[in-house]
């Protein structure tokens, strides 16, 4: 599975928790609040997820908002 | 991650030109408990009028060199009471970085003022504040029309860890269980 699919699958897990719909794609400019409807709170669980997954902090030097963003940082 | 604070009597003129325009954001002051835009002059003085003043404090948080928002703290009442309250820097809300700074933020206070307990007044229309502030344990003890009236006893804050990975996991389970 790849980091796009990986992602796809925790905002799908934080949407479903919130009785939001599935997203069936995401792309590297997909915003996380505007175009996924993920909060303050739904951020900090993604960035758990994510730093489970790839062992990567992407709030730790500095913010995201982009799916796009969270990629770079997980391949840096 | 670093985060440090600025006190607002040390701020300089580009930090008092930057807080100013972040209150006056629309998207920040409506959620205020005055919502009426600060003109500059009345800024300056506020903050003139905050020197020896030891019953509020108002800081300019940075995380990294850069300033992401500002915290602040009212009616204090060493070793007892005090009511907080934050705004971020407008193009960072709704980033996540509300979580960080209130962790931040808690510790400070409860650990500077040895405070008993903290209170907050939430809009009722500002539902993701609510919803953090629930997240983090604050409980409502009162309410009117226009706002929920919150508190934290420094009890329920010192059960938290004082690591914040670690806290935001502990954050993920609450919000996991509330949903459940």
């Amino acid at each position: 599975m790849s980091a796009v699919e990986k992602i796809l699958q925790f905002v799908n897990e934080i949407r479903e928790e919130k009785s939001l719909d599935r997203v069936e794609s995401i792309n590297p400019d997909t915003n996380l609040r505007d175009d996924l409807a993920l909060q303050s709170l739904d951020l900090a669980s993604l960035t758990v997820m994510i730093e489970d997954e790839f062992e990567v902090d992407v709030f730790e030097d500095g913010l995201v908002f982009t799916v796009g963003e969270i990629i770079q940082k997980i391949e840096r | 991650m670093t985060l440090k604070v600025c006190n607002f009597q040390r701020l300089s003129l580009e930090e008092k030109k930057l807080v100013l325009e972040w209150r006056n954001y629309p998207l920040v002051s409506i959620n205020m408990v005055n919502q009426k835009v600060i003109s500059w002059e009345e800024h300056c003085k506020f903050i003139e009028n905050l020197t020896d003043d030891k019953t509020r404090e108002y800081l300019l948080l940075y995380k990294k060199d850069v300033p992401v928002a500002v915290f602040y703290v009212v009616d204090i009442i060493e070793y007892t009471s005090a009511e907080w309250g934050f705004y971020l820097r407008p193009e960072y809300i709704g980033s996540g970085l509300g979580v960080e700074v209130e962790f931040y933020a808690l510790n400070y206070l409860f650990s500077k003022y040895k405070l008993e307990k903290l209170n907050a007044v939430i809009r009722k229309s500002n539902y993701e504040n609510l919803n953090l502030q629930k997240t983090f344990r604050f409980e409502r003890y009162k309410e009117d029309e226009n706002f929920d009236y919150l508190t934290m006893t420094r009890d329920s804050w010192s059960k938290n860890t004082k690591d914040f990975k670690q806290f935001r996991r502990e954050l993920l389970r609450r919000i996991s269980n509330e949903r459940s």
